[in-house]
């Protein structure tokens, strides 16, 4: 019963410290990058782009304009940008998170300025390019499955890649290994995978895992995860894939019990953790 | 670490990881006591312990630990965390400070809002200090009749010690040694600095006002002799200034104007970033722009991984480190918490610098300026340490590039105390204007008898120090090894020393059992990255012994002790005759060819400056300037140089010698030597050894040489003051034109003395003597030379002149009066 309220609590904390309102992640850092999307504007600065030219500068970067959808999604999780910029098929607009009156004329939402005819009109992009980076990302779909760099090739020396699980309020992250091989080392000095039960690799510290035994699932007290992995300069391994899934929250008059017996076990020191 | 549970006590050992984790375990499985102990840093330590205590069992619960306080913007801290939670009958915090070189302040600042002024009570004595925080239930109180606690924070005390004598201490015991190293008394060395800011739209918002508000004051304090540009990049790389300029008040205020026109957005790409300011760094060193006795600086602000240009980190890390010279130190500040911290940490540790997270907050402003402040007065360069006796091992990392001011460097190391009684040291580095040895000597009796009069102290701290930064320099070592093998053979050692020296590492857990060995407790270590000196400002290498600069010829000392004890020995050898200033100034002049001395006094007022030597030929100044003695003694008022002053013009160089400090001026720079050290110096062609409390001897040349005698009386004696003797061996060095009360001497005057007769003491006869076509009465007299006995002296016969010189000197003694230290004499 004890363990019950307390782990209650923690979520509600944390909750509230990272600001999250209307399902939406607000917090100080907004994010230049989200579920693939960033925004661009030219070198010679603000709105000197044609829609031909904001065309080349994302295919320049390898990814293309991004769909109005693909921007909203963006802006689900944060993505918020006060300039507004071409997206895919001529439309112009802006994604806005947090209402300001400079910005946005005070509303939420992807500020749309439709489908423009006149094409030479000069506005910033807004890009798509969601397999930019070899590793690490913000990942916000409700499954998926990722891998260390080159897998199911070994992975290189020197290797730094951090993967930023968010999900919508009120889920979890269910984390399940299916591969599993790194440079085994007393201590996991060498090459390892960190699990954060948290927004960052600071606090909500899981645990450390090298060798080549699959760690134990685990399950988030929020709707947020960060996973780093490292490798040092000398010897490498396999690898790893590691498959996610939200679990949904569940209804309300059930929440106490499902929730305590599915976590009691499991995340028992997960939310000793979760606030130093 | 230990607990009471029910008066049964637990206590703690080191195991390695997995034998702790299975005594753990075991003790679990029976239901026992157990408990589990972690420790986490955010700036902090945090143990948290788990207990499955029986119901009604009272809990004591006492943790012993050591860390290391690095010293930082001059002052050390200790922070103590203070969250009962609750109102608490009895909660009292006692600090206790030992220092052995005493402590130079003690505060404990205001951490609580104001609510417990005058709470804390200091006590401080020389060499130790306590600090009691006892609040009574009454001040805990948020209010008279609340029930909140108003402790609900920290307690930090900061102090810094003595250093103002010393520029380093070597502590000795039981066969290791801990040198610590922080000088101040140097003047700051010119950096060229570049800073890179992140304005990508990950920066908008309160992280770019607070980036901007630090950058405003960071820049108001670059010294006007530094210089800098400011490169700001998104996707796009672009430059206040495309190459260095002065750090004039023009330029900076454009700078801040610039700056506070950022509107952060886009991309991050810092590949491109940092190449840019590589290459300004590069290009103004090829261009020979960059002054060489400067330090170079890349200050990077990033709050994010990149996502524009070059995104493979490794491949960063390669072109950056392909690229950049190895004069430059590259510090990384990763600002928030979703910062991809390690990527910075690699990146700085591996190009001579540190990274620090800064926390994105409403404080980030002055998390950035204090980070940037640790770094703004680099002082020495190229700083090696040196034990050159083959009995000492195992020394930490001795090589560092730079020592930046308000910090500190701790070097520690073994050695076999039945071969050696004392310890050398020789530190070389270069400061702002000087080539520097400094030499110490370990003092290591007085650090023992000091220590076991304390039951606080522990007198064994050198060797648990030298185990503590040996272990992090392995594990920093060992994420480099380049072969499975070499990873295993060094964490051979560290889990070796580990057990050996009880420290909780990555390697190692602490199991807390009970007497029976039933029931148990176990912690670990934090997971923290060992990549670096964890809290120290350093990133230092290990370089062979021995590599003293030739010029610095200093004999290493060999088991007998370099002073016998008492006998105050400067030359082994019988001095040669020399010519000499000494007490309340009496002249010898050594006359080589005549094989003669002559001597006479000059009795004139405290603060004149005498001129000694003026060569403008070889533009070289000597001056003297008298001090007074306390008081009259038999109705005269003694004088003595209690300065000297040289002026080498060719060099531009000034030393000052003081019987406090030993100063060089040169092209607007000044260092200050201390009595207390002994050191060697190079500055400009011109050698200044200093041998503690003793001698400094300048030599601008060689053939030429003038010898400073410190003579130190007892500070409380009610006539005498410390004063300065003058030695200057004879030298055809110096022009035809040289002057000065010494330097008209050195084209020897023909003299000729006879007639000698008794004079009124028959103790002292007289003689006539013909000089500079005048004849004189001198009378025959006895000086002190006092080279080979700094405190009697040896006798030197001489025939005394009359009359302050009169006769012998050209002109009247009171035309040598100059107005400076480091005037010319003007002869009419």
């Amino acid at each position: 019963m004890i363990i019950l309220i307390y782990l209650f609590l923690t979520l509600w904390e944390e909750v509230q410290g990272w600001g999250f309102k209307d399902g939406i992640f607000h917090n100080s850092i907004w994010l230049e990058q989200a579920a693939g999307v960033y925004h661009r504007e030219a070198r010679s600065g603000k709105y000197k782009l044609t829609y031909a030219e904001a065309k080349v500068v994302c295919e320049f970067e390898g990814g293309r304009l991004a769909t109005y959808k693909q921007l909203e999604a963006a802006r689900k999780i944060g993505f918020h940008v006060c300039a507004a910029g071409w997206m895919a098929k001529g439309r112009v607009g802006y994604p806005i998170v947090k209402p300001g009156p400079n910005c946005g004329f005070g509303k939420t939402g992807i500020i749309d300025y439709g489908i423009r005819l006149n094409r030479s009109e000069r506005w910033d992009a807004y890009c798509y390019n969601p397999h930019a980076k070899e590793c690490g990302g913000v990942f916000t779909d409700p499954k998926r499955i990722f891998k260390s760099p080159g897998f199911p090739k070994e992975y290189e020396e020197n290797q730094i890649c951090y993967w930023h699980i968010r999900l919508k309020y009120g889920q979890r992250i269910h984390l399940s290994f299916l591969d599993f091989d790194l440079e085994d080392d007393p201590g996991c000095l060498a090459d390892y995978i960190e699990i954060y039960d948290s927004y960052d690799d600071i606090h909500g510290f899981v645990g450390r895992y090298c060798g080549n035994e699959l760690p134990d699932d685990f399950i988030s007290t929020g709707n947020v995860m960060t996973l780093k992995f490292l490798s040092d300069a000398s010897v490498t391994a396999g690898g790893f894939q590691i498959k996610y899934v939200a679990v949904e929250p569940v209804s309300k008059s059930s929440q106490g019990k499902n929730t305590t017996t599915s976590t009691g076990n499991k995340n028992f020191l997960a939310g000793r953790f979760s606030h130093i | 670490f230990s607990r009471t549970v029910d008066g049964v006590t637990f206590r703690s050992s080191i195991k390695e990881k997995t034998v702790g984790r299975a005594l753990y375990s075991q003790a679990r499985a029976k239901g026992k006591t157990a408990g589990l102990v972690r420790s986490r840093s955010l700036d902090m330590e945090n143990f948290k312990t788990e207990v499955n205590v029986p119901a009604g069992a009272k809990v004591q619960f006492e943790l012993q630990y050591q860390e290391v306080k690095w010293r930082k913007l001059g002052s050390y801290e200790h922070r103590l965390y203070l969250q009962p939670g609750r109102l608490a009958k009895h909660l009292e915090v006692d600090v206790w400070i030992i220092e052995p070189q005493g402590m130079r302040f003690l505060h404990v600042p205001d951490t609580f809002d104001g609510h417990f002024d005058g709470v804390p009570v200091i006590s401080k004595g020389q060499q130790k200090a306590h600090v009691s925080f006892k609040p009574t239930v009454a001040q805990q109180r948020i209010c008279p009749s609340c029930l909140e606690t108003a402790v609900d924070g920290e307690l930090v005390v900061m102090y810094d010690v003595n250093r103002e004598e010393k520029v380093g201490e070597l502590e000795v015991f039981n066969g290791y040694f801990v040198h610590f190293f922080a000088p101040d008394n140097l003047d700051p060395i010119p950096k060229n600095i570049l800073f890179v800011i992140d304005v990508s739209g990950s920066m908008w918002g309160i992280k770019m006002k607070q980036t901007v508000e630090a950058m405003k004051t960071i820049l108001d304090d670059l010294r006007a002799e530094d210089q800098f540009s400011v490169i700001d990049f998104n996707q796009n790389v672009r430059t206040w200034r495309n190459d260095l300029v002065s750090a004039t008040k023009t330029q900076v205020a454009d700078a801040k104007r610039y700056i506070e026109r950022i509107q952060p957005s886009g991309g991050t790409n810092i590949n491109e970033a940092l190449l840019r300011a590589i290459f300004i760094l590069s290009e103004a060193n090829n261009l020979g722009m960059l002054d060489p006795n400067s330090v170079s600086l890349i200050i990077l602000v990033s709050d994010g991984d990149p996502t524009v240009g070059e995104l493979k980190l490794s491949k960063i890390q390669k072109n950056v480190k392909q690229n950049i010279q190895d004069s430059v130190s590259l510090f990384s500040l990763g600002m928030g918490f979703d910062v991809d911290y390690d990527f910075l940490k690699r990146l700085s540790n591996e190009n001579r610098g540190i990274a620090q997270r800064i926390y994105g907050n409403q404080d980030t402003s002055s998390q950035l300026k204090k980070f940037y402040n640790q770094v703004s007065t680099p002082l020495l360069r190229n700083v090696q340490f040196n034990y050159p006796h083959p009995s000492v091992t195992d020394v930490t990392q001795n090589s560092f590039h730079n020592y930046f001011g308000g910090s500190e460097i701790v070097v520690a190391g073994k050695f076999d105390p039945n071969k050696l009684e004392q310890i050398q040291s020789i530190i070389t580095a270069t400061s702002a204007n000087t080539e520097l040895v400094l030499e110490t000597l370990a003092q290591m009796d007085d650090l023992e008898d000091f220590l076991s009069k304390d039951k606080h102290a522990d007198p064994d701290f050198t060797r648990k120090l030298w185990a503590y930064l040996t272990i992090n320099q392995l594990l920093a070592e060992r994420s480099l090894a380049p072969t499975a093998a070499a990873k295993r053979r060094i964490t051979r050692t560290i889990l070796q020393m580990s057990l050996e020296h009880h420290i909780v590492t990555p390697l190692t857990s602490m199991v807390i059992q009970n007497e029976a060995g039933d029931e148990r407790m176990l912690a670990d270590a934090p997971p923290q990255d060992h990549g670096c000196c964890s809290g120290a400002l350093y990133y230092g290498s290990k370089v062979a012994q021995g590599s003293v600069p030739s010029w610095a010829h200093t004999p290493p000392v060999t088991a007998a002790p370099l002073f016998a004890q008492g006998a105050r020995v400067l030359e082994s050898t019988p001095p040669t005759h020399m010519t000499t200033v000494e007490n309340d100034p009496h002249f010898i002049i050594y006359l080589p060819k005549s094989q003669t001395n002559v001597c006479f006094n000059i009795d004139s007022e405290p603060g004149k400056i005498l001129n000694l030597v003026s060569d403008p030929e070889s533009g070289i100044a000597v001056n003297g300037q008298l001090t007074g003695a306390k008081k009259p003694n038999h109705g005269k008022l003694s004088t003595y140089f209690g300065k000297l002053g040289f002026y080498f013009q060719h060099e531009d160089l000034k030393i000052e010698i003081s019987t406090e400090t030993i100063t060089l001026a040169q092209g607007g720079h000044t260092s200050v030597l201390s009595w207390a050290d002994t050191a060697h110096v190079i500055n400009q062609r011109v050698r200044i050894s200093v041998k503690k409390e003793k001698v400094v001897t300048v030599t601008p040349d060689k053939g030429m040489s003038f010898s400073v005698l410190l003579h130190r009386v007892w500070k409380k004696h009610p006539v005498n003051v410390d004063f300065l003797g003058i030695y200057v061996p004879p030298t055809d060095k110096f022009s035809p034109k040289a002057h000065g009360l010494i330097g008209q001497f050195m084209q020897e005057p023909k003299i000729r003395i006879f007639s000698e007769r008794p004079g009124k003491d028959p103790e002292k006869p007289e003689a006539s003597m013909e000089v500079k076509g005048q004849r004189l009465i001198v009378t025959r007299g006895l000086q002190k030379d006092y080279r080979t006995d700094l405190v009697s002296g040896t006798d030197v016969p001489c025939w005394f002149v009359h009359n302050s010189g009169k006769g012998f000197i050209d002109g009247h003694y009171k035309d040598y009066f100059v107005p400076q230290l480091s005037s010319f004499l003007k002869w009419p």
